[in-house]
């Protein structure tokens, strides 16, 4: 069970490290608390923190593509992967032992972010299930993401601004803190080749208006084409650079 | 080994049969990144139980040859065998056999010293019961037990080479590879790590790659000289140093060196250097008695007379015309 040992050692070199806890939690909750706080007052019924719920859940499933190139670049470039690599462990062991840490966190933040929702007044109308598979396509296609950039990074100090900078950008285009209906059509054409206004529309319409699967069928469905694709080009990439 | 062997300069593919009293062999062992030849061809045989260190400067192949034989980079040509398994068609076998402790220190910072050294115990397959007691009995032969549970980034550069060193023997590996094993570390430290290796000579296969002469000089059981992805010279240390060498030098202190005397001595030798109070004498065939004779005829009172013990950064110069830096 070597993925499990190689698992066991990312979760205790995350959650002893004050700096990526706060990345990973303090961020995405620094957000909540001052877009909670400036929307509590008497505001349009359109935009309150119902409206910002699902956008900021989706925020800090964003957040798992800087996590996942922090956590693979930085033991690439350190040269921690391959200590690692001189023992008889096979790439899929790596990747597993990667992949299932990367997934634990994505689904304790999405509960984390759910509970703190519900503690914030939100008023939750679906289908929890259903709003949570949203979440969990959400995070694997970020893990996915971040593993294909850590793949063709050189190092972390190269790889996690950059990256910091697209997913920035990509939260503000995807409707996490207003709706890109407010964006130009050109704007709304590129921001829909990404899952994320996917995820913030779908989310939105099950936690909030409370439709079913059929709804948003069409935004399930892309979102786990996403996830399988970028996993599966995250896997291949990454696998490659442990063959080199 | 009486000999000094004079390396082949070209790669040349050697017939690739594994010889089974050596640890680790190399048959035209070749990188080539691009337009870089890193390792150009390399033929190497470790005895089993031998201390061999590949000495040569920054960026002469040692740390690319390292990786090609720990299986984490393949060979442009030639191959190579870990005890008797060809590393590009048993990879997982010979990992199994080494343990590598590499250039950098890496480990996980956030983890503790028992923690690091149980997970590459179990990444070796060890059981978990198994990998708590050596890992335990690891860090005491290291000297690191009272730090047990303190995370390895509070350590300093020395503990940290030593528990990488531990990391690397926690398996019970027939062949270990220390890549610049005591790079950047204090004097002191360098020490303690040298006296680490030194108890495991014997025991166990090491292969060691270093830039410190000192290093080599005073470990390896035989020397394998690096430059230019080549190993253009191999041997013991003290038939390194005194092979190919067609000249002595005498170094010569007295009270009250005198011109005469030193005209005296260039009657016989011609490459004489005067630095202070001493005499350097450079020739082919110095003879101990003579220079001393010629002195007290001279009524020079000498201090001391010895010959100058060649060194491997000479014998670096003599064979690749460089110096080897520090």
């Amino acid at each position: 069970m070597r993925f499990w040992q190689l698992f066991v050692r990312n979760l205790k070199e995350t959650y002893r490290d004050p700096l990526a806890l706060g990345f990973l939690l303090a961020f995405p909750l620094l957000f909540t608390v001052v877009f909670g706080a400036s929307l509590s007052g008497n505001g349009t019924p359109s935009y309150n923190v119902d409206f910002l719920a699902p956008g900021i859940i989706v925020l800090s499933l964003l957040i798992m593509i800087p996590t996942a190139v922090r956590l693979l670049a930085r033991d690439k470039e350190k040269g921690y992967l391959a200590r690692l690599l001189t023992t008889p462990t096979r790439p899929w062991e790596f990747i597993l032992g990667y992949t299932l840490f990367m997934l634990l966190v994505a689904v304790a933040q999405i509960i984390f972010f759910m509970v703190l929702a519900q503690i914030l007044g939100v008023h939750i109308n679906g289908n929890i299930g259903l709003v949570f598979l949203v979440f969990l396509l959400t995070a694997i296609a970020s893990i996915g993401m971040g593993m294909l950039v850590a793949s063709f990074s050189k190092s972390k100090n190269q790889a996690e601004p950059l990256t910091w900078l697209f997913t920035m950008l990509l939260a503000w285009f995807s409707g996490v803190w207003f709706s890109i209906s407010f964006m130009p059509r050109y704007i709304q054409t590129i921001v829909n080749i990404f899952p994320y206004a996917h995820a913030v529309s779908a989310a939105h319409e099950i936690l909030i208006r409370g439709v079913d699967i059929a709804a948003v069928q069409s935004d399930i469905l892309f979102l786990g084409g996403w996830a399988a694709g970028a996993t599966a080009l995250g896997i291949f990439f990454f696998a490659r650079t442990m063959r080199s | 080994m009486t000999d000094t062997e004079k390396a082949p300069a070209t790669a040349v593919e050697s017939p690739r049969q594994p010889d089974p009293t050596l640890a680790v062999q190399t048959f035209g062992l070749s990188k080539i990144f691009g337009n870089l030849v890193a390792v150009d061809g390399i033929n190497l045989g470790i005895k089993k139980g031998e201390l061999f260190a590949l000495l040569g400067p920054n960026g002469a192949g040692k740390t690319t040859t390292i990786s090609m034989l720990c299986c984490l980079l393949k060979p442009t040509g030639g191959t190579a065998s870990i005890m008797g398994h060809d590393i590009t068609r048993e990879p997982y076998e010979v990992k199994k056999l080494i343990g590598v402790s590499p250039q950098e220190t890496t480990l996980s910072e956030h983890l503790n010293p028992l923690e690091n050294l149980e997970l590459i115990a179990n990444l070796h397959g060890i059981s978990s019961a198994k990998a708590k007691k050596w890992s335990k009995l690891m860090l005491e032969t290291m000297g690191l037990e009272e730090r047990a549970r303190d995370q390895v980034r509070k350590f300093s550069g020395g503990m940290k080479r030593r528990l990488s060193i531990a990391m690397a023997l926690i398996h019970d590996p027939q062949v270990l590879v220390l890549d610049e094993p005591t790079l950047g570390l204090d004097p002191q430290a360098r020490r303690t790590v040298w006296e680490y290796v030194a108890r495991l000579k014997g025991e166990k296969t090491i292969l060691l790659t270093t830039h410190y002469m000192e290093e080599a000089d005073s470990l390896a059981d035989r020397i394998g000289i690096i430059d230019g992805g080549k190993v253009v010279a191999l041997g013991s240390s003290f038939d390194l140093k005194t092979s190919g060498l067609d000249k002595h030098t005498m170094i010569i202190k007295g009270w009250n060196i005198t011109q005469n005397a030193v005209m005296n001595l260039q009657r016989r030798y011609s490459d004489i250097k005067i630095e202070g109070g001493t005499i350097l004498i450079t020739d082919r065939h110095l003879e101990f008695s003579d220079v001393v004779s010629r002195l007290h005829s001279e009524g020079i009172s000498l201090r001391s007379v010895y010959f100058k013990e060649p060194t491997l950064e000479d014998v670096f110069i003599r064979i690749t015309g460089k110096e080897l830096r520090e």
